[in-house]
């Protein structure tokens, strides 16, 4: 129906070797790996990101400001706003 | 009442039904995204994880939080399947086999629920249910989580901050998706669909033989399966079996399910940007090609080109007596461009011009509405390219919702729409140029090119619904649509999240006389446009070698 069941042919499960277990578990994080690089990728292309990751200061947060507003989502969370330049 | 006046009645009562939600629902999801306050559920599960609710994260922090919680879906669903013979419920089923697993896991972490296999003969209740049903409820949480993102990254200005992954995942399983589909199972088990333990009754057939009648907890699955847009059903029938979907009712309630949190999505998104009427803009589009989908599927259904379907008085061939054929397309059109991939007929007994046009609504994108989330985000990259290409027309810089679309904004477009055409096309070809895996075809001619073309779209697109006649249960194939699936789920957020970063980081631009409005009959008109453009024509040439070959023979 939705994927492809053959009903004449039931599946046989028995104790697969560990090693398809490594293969698919390394399959999964090669993929996202990939992705990982690829958003390393569109970092480069969309320009630098300002300052790091790290949170910022707590006086950078809630101190009010025009930024960010319009909408409903403008009186968001409080960190959504930033000091007016 | 004849079988015309029960489709367009059933089609009816959907639209009033889906309308008299768009208001309420769309403002509550506006609310529960934005509101300050945290339940105080919600901040338990924050303690436990190690989350500041309060922070918020630049996009790639942001993305690599979604995706970490998307390997870990994987590997930890991989991992269930594959220990079940020693978990409890498992019904005496031993440990799915390490390909299916890895397909299965994949397939539910995005939202696909590409089944290639039995419900009720491979999967015991507690891995439907911890497992499979709990990665419904957080891979829907998702697709949500991004759509917000991207609406914040046009309300927000000269910013770099776009929200909080785990506090809009915690947000969007605990305040809508989990409180729902509590009413509705409720009302689904009421309706007659089964929620138990049982691993099954054995019953005296009519004939004398003995059958065992399987049951589980189906109810609680299969409300999640439509609300969330995934689609993976309990038992290898889908909602074509009696006990997920038993009568008439409960099947339009499913449809009614799948369909309104994506429609009611572009209520939110105009509530948040400050101007509904953006949102009414996108629904009309979503509506429209929805109609359109529904008109098609049921018109090719109901025609009488065969001795059977002369006979039969339409193409019932595949098709639930109790449904009958309008209710059937119905749920294919909305399936197919939702994202949900549930079945209440077999797909691949649709006429050939009927499951073109289902293949088609997937090659859209699925932005009509689209998945919970993916729908909405679909759409508003193809609204960009749309007011880009207005711009062109008239030498102006584009602009969308006061914010310029610049060069980069338009790269990150572009790879976007290109994604999942470039997965559906390569990925379709190699298995054709494969000759094992071309073997796997059993249906000769452009059918059996349809097939893999519908394989290939659907886990692309996270659809999960398929043609059947494909031997999908082999390494190469469950491999390789694991692959698909992930990566034609992630990659498109990885370019909206870039997206919503960018336009977060602009100031607003005040609209001049210049301005393409993008509330009016002329840009739901132009967006239409694009959306068959670009998107449709990407695939002519597959179409034309497949279902329309077959169906204009």
């Amino acid at each position: 129906m939705r994927g492809d069941i053959e009903p004449d042919r039931v599946t046989v499960h028995g104790e697969e070797p560990w090693v398809s277990d490594v293969a698919f578990i390394g399959l999964t994080i090669v993929v996202f790996a990939v992705l990982a690089l690829v958003v390393r990728g569109v970092e480069h292309l969309v320009g630098p990101v300002a300052g790091s990751d790290r949170a910022d200061p707590p006086d950078a947060r809630g101190a009010g400001g025009a930024g960010g507003t319009g909408g409903v989502d403008g009186a968001g969370t409080r960190c959504a706003r930033q000091v007016a330049r | 009442m004849s079988t015309a006046a029960a489709g367009f009645l059933q089609g009816g009562l959907l639209v009033v039904a889906l309308a008299a939600a768009y208001r309420p629902l769309g403002d509550y999801m506006a609310h529960v995204f934005t509101t300050d306050r945290h339940w105080r559920v919600e901040r338990g599960i924050y303690r436990l994880i190690g989350v500041d609710a309060a922070a918020e994260a630049r996009w790639p922090t942001y993305l690599r939080s979604l995706l970490a919680f998307s390997v870990v879906s994987v590997l930890f669903l991989y991992g269930f399947q594959r220990v079940q013979a020693h978990l409890p419920l498992s019904l005496g089923f031993p440990g799915v086999k390490p390909d299916q697993a890895f397909d299965t896991a994949a397939s539910f972490a995005t939202n696909t629920n590409w089944q290639s296999y039995s419900g009720e003969s491979t999967m015991g209740h507690l891995v439907q249910m911890a497992g499979l049903a709990v990665q419904n409820f957080g891979s829907a949480a998702v697709g949500i989580a991004v759509v917000i993102t991207l609406i914040r990254g046009f309300t927000r200005s000269r910013t770099d901050r776009i929200g909080n992954f785990w506090v809009d995942l915690v947000r969007g399983v605990c305040r809508l998706l989990l409180p729902i589909a509590v009413v509705f199972a409720l009302v689904l088990i009421a309706g007659g669909v089964v929620d138990n333990f049982s691993a099954g009754h054995a019953v005296r057939t009519l004939a004398g033989a003995r059958q065992v009648v399987p049951g589980g907890p189906v109810a609680s699955q299969e409300v999640i399966k439509e609300l969330g847009t995934n689609g993976g059903g309990f038992y290898n029938a889908n909602s074509a079996h009696p006990f997920e979907n038993p009568n008439p009712v409960t099947n339009w309630l499913e449809i009614f399910l799948l369909l309104v949190i994506s429609f009611a999505l572009p209520r939110t998104f105009g509530r948040m940007v400050g101007d509904a009427r953006q949102g009414y803009a996108v629904v009309t589009v979503m509506a429209v090609i929805w109609i359109a989908s529904v008109a098609g599927v049921t018109f090719f259904e109901s025609g009488h080109h065969s001795a059977a379907a002369l006979a039969a008085g339409g193409a019932y061939e595949g098709k639930e007596v109790r449904f009958g054929i309008p209710a059937s397309a119905l749920f294919t059109a909305s399936t197919t461009l939702t994202s949900t991939g549930a079945v209440n007929n077999a797909h691949d007994s649709l006429t050939p011009l009927g499951g073109g046009i289902a293949l088609l609504d997937m090659m859209l994108g699925e932005i009509a509405p689209g998945g919970t989330g993916s729908g909405l985000y679909g759409i508003l990259v193809l609204a960009i390219v749309t007011v880009f290409v207005a711009g062109l027309m008239v030498g102006r810089t584009p602009e969308y919702l006061q914010k310029k679309l610049q060069a980069r904004e338009i790269k990150l477009a572009s790879l976007y729409i290109l994604t999942t055409p470039a997965l559906v096309l390569i990925g379709t070809g190699v298995a054709m140029a494969l000759p094992g895996e071309r073997a796997a075809v059993l249906n000769p001619g452009p059918h059996g090119l349809s097939e893999v073309l519908y394989a290939f779209t659907s886990a692309s697109n996270n659809n999960g619904s398929a043609f059947a006649g494909l031997s999908v249960n082999t390494v190469w194939y469950n491999g390789a649509l694991g692959v698909v699936m992930v990566l034609g789920r992630f990659m498109p957020m990885i370019f909206v999240l870039a997206l919503a970063g960018s336009l977060a980081r602009q100031r607003r631009v005040p609209a001049g006389a210049g301005t393409l409005p993008t509330h009016r009959p002329l840009f739901i008109g132009m967006l239409l446009g694009v959306v068959l453009i670009v998107v449709a024509l990407t695939y002519f040439p597959a179409q034309a070698l497949g279902p329309l070959a077959e169906g204009l023979h």
